[in-house]
């Protein structure tokens, strides 16, 4: 009994308020171009003592990892208001900023509310002001949603700033529950355990909405597939089959699950109706077919083949048909993924150098190489595309890195260990 | 509302442990009918049972001289000895050196039908990594292949795959990779 407990309770679940210690660090950025300058000045803090949060550097790093702005830095602002009434716009123009953010933090009986207010520089005028109240653990979540409503005033798109990435990050010091999936705010702060285990964890992946994370376990010594609910921490097995169970990929509407499985023989792309259970064969080869990835719409999915020879990505009809070959550059490619707006396929791509992400036009067919390998694996797009997840390999420990999908702007993200397979959130459904 | 939580938390762990409650025998039932290898999984008490009685190589059938030391799986001398079959860079080809070491599995498991063999397929790290866990149970899947042509029945042979993920060797060089592309032969009962 006792060898039966340790041989299967090696998967447990985390509980949901458990915060883990990891932090990223910025290690690394290249200059930016072609990006919007824009002054974030620091929010003046109205309590006692210090700001529990510099809530402006969030909200600038945000705006600078998207590659379409450049922050100022503190050292170059002649002044640092905090009223809009107080700006004296000449001090601006002079460092050449488009844009301005000026703010306040203060504690409210609830917790804090921040005012913050986004300027043209040239106009003179405000483009925005808004305040908000967040609970005492709230500043950060709070600096998140501010970038995002300064990237949609000024973009008009949607920023994706309280977007959530998960990862599978391993202690291996940790001899009994080394391997882990967390769940972490894009830039790693507030990261969380959800599931961790003594085998290995693979593929997390978002539902839309990012209300429930799909993973797949070892722990039962063959590959299996479950759903997690993150609110309630509810877990669901899904694929438990003879053979692997893998490669988990939400339909658009959250209903379905591609899936890869070989209990017919060999991988194979599936179609998993999450409600009925119903299983549908989408691929018919003998090659291996694995990584199913949605397109935008749900009418196709794109998947990695070795039915031509070396890995490539296919496109097939969501329902079943004749697969058609997408990418051709290089010695392979795998593990693509449609961008939000259906334009570009982001893939690993393998040439003389090694593993690299590339991002192919689909219309021009043109590939871009966005990172320099050699070992360079799981993209994964941000909910506007504009961004990059992805694990590269140092020295002889995995990690995370964010690259803008334009390749100018590159970060590496320091979770404190190894961390791998990272997929980034789309935008979080409202509470 | 944090109490129900927690509730609904502890429920998902208890259904959890109800799943891993399962006999280990059902977690490696991967080769269809695998009804009487089954049973042995989850027993494990073979521990030092007369199975492992010498019982001589047929050495002629593979043109070597052989006899040298029984067919036993305790013999670090016999071709049983021999459990980790290497591949080359993303294929599954059996090399064939390899081919009298399994003619001599595949003799042993003719020979006691209580034996049972773990085929788990592994690949290095380069490759994206759920082709990988395909390309290692493509590997671990040629193995029982020859296995079951050297006339081992099906039923006493499971495939796993771990692609990438169970690494013996974790440097990003040559040396390393090579040791990590290869299949694992575990008796998981003799």
């Amino acid at each position: 009994m006792l060898k039966r407990l340790s041989l299967c309770g090696c998967l447990l679940l985390m509980t949901w308020a458990a915060t883990a210690s990891a932090a990223l660090r910025i290690n690394i950025s290249q200059g930016v171009t072609a990006a919007v300058p824009i002054a974030v000045v620091p929010f003046q803090y109205q309590g006692s003592g210090n700001a529990p949060l510099d809530v402006a550097k969030v909200v600038a790093q945000d705006l600078k990892i998207s590659g379409s702005f450049s922050p100022l830095p503190r050292n170059k602002m002649l002044a640092q208001p905090s009223d809009p009434k107080k700006v004296n716009y000449k001090n601006w123009r002079e460092v050449s900023v488009d844009d301005l953010v000026v703010g306040k933090v203060s504690p409210s009986p609830r917790g804090y509310t921040v005012e913050f207010h986004l300027l043209d520089v040239y106009g003179g005028s405000q483009l925005a002001g808004y305040s908000i109240s967040v609970g005492p653990e709230g500043l950060r979540q709070a600096a998140h949603h501010i970038a995002d409503l300064i990237y949609k005033q000024l973009t008009g798109d949607q920023g994706g700033f309280e977007s959530r990435i998960a990862y599978v990050s391993i202690d291996r010091s940790d001899t009994q529950y080394p391997y882990r999936i967390m769940v972490s705010d894009w830039d790693g702060h507030r990261a969380h355990m959800v599931v961790r285990s003594k085998q290995a964890l693979m593929s997390p992946a978002w539902s839309p909405g990012g209300k429930r994370l799909a993973f797949v376990t070892f722990h039962k010594a063959h590959s299996v597939v479950y759903v997690q609910n993150l609110k309630t921490g509810k877990l669901r097995k899904v694929a438990d089959r003879p053979g692997i169970n893998s490669a988990p990929a939400w339909s658009p509407d959250g209903k379905r699950l591609a899936l890869s499985l070989s209990y017919q023989g060999n991988a194979e792309i599936y179609v998993l109706d999450l409600a009925s259970g119903k299983l549908q064969r989408i691929t018919h080869s003998p090659a291996i077919d694995t990584e199913p990835s949605w397109s935008p719409n749900g009418q196709t999915l794109i998947f990695t083949s070795d039915r031509g020879g070396r890995p490539q990505i296919y496109q097939i009809p969501a329902s079943g048909g004749q697969a058609q070959r997408l990418t051709f550059d290089g010695k392979s490619n795998a593990d693509g993924e449609i961008s939000p707006n259906g334009k570009s396929l982001l893939m690993v791509h393998q040439d003389d150098k090694g593993y690299s992400i590339a991002q192919m036009d689909l219309k021009t067919h043109n590939l871009t190489v966005l990172t320099s390998g050699p070992l360079d694996e799981h993209p994964s797009y941000s909910p506007n595309g504009a961004m990059i997840v992805y694990s590269p390999a140092t020295s002889n420990a995995r990690g995370l890195a964010i690259v803008s999908a334009d390749g100018h702007a590159q970060e590496q993200l320091d979770t404190g260990g190894e961390a791998q397979e990272p997929a980034w959130s789309g935008n979080m459904a409202q509470q | 509302m944090k109490m129900l939580r927690l509730t609904l938390m502890a429920l998902a762990c208890l259904g959890l442990a109800a799943c891993a409650t399962h006999p280990p025998s059902n977690m490696s039932s991967q080769s269809g009918n695998a009804s009487s290898g089954g049973g042995g999984g989850a027993g494990a008490n073979g521990g030092g049972n007369g199975g492992m009685s010498t019982s001589t190589l047929g050495g002629a059938e593979n043109g070597q001289s052989g006899g040298n030391g029984g067919l036993s799986l305790s013999n670090p001398n016999s071709k049983l000895a021999q459990r980790t079959f290497y591949f080359e860079f993303d294929s599954s080809d059996v090399a064939k050196k390899y081919m009298p070491i399994l003619q001599a599995h595949a003799t042993y498991l003719i020979n006691h039908a209580s034996a049972h063999v773990r085929l788990e397929g592994n690949t290095d790290e380069r490759g994206t990594r759920e082709y990988n866990l395909a390309l290692g149970e493509r590997r671990s899947q040629a193995i029982k292949q020859i296995l079951v042509l050297d006339g081992a029945p099906q039923s006493q042979i499971t495939t796993v795959s771990y692609g990438e993920e169970n690494p013996v060797c974790t440097q990003h060089d040559k040396q390393c990779w090579a040791k990590n592309r290869r299949v694992n032969l575990v008796y998981t009962s003799k």
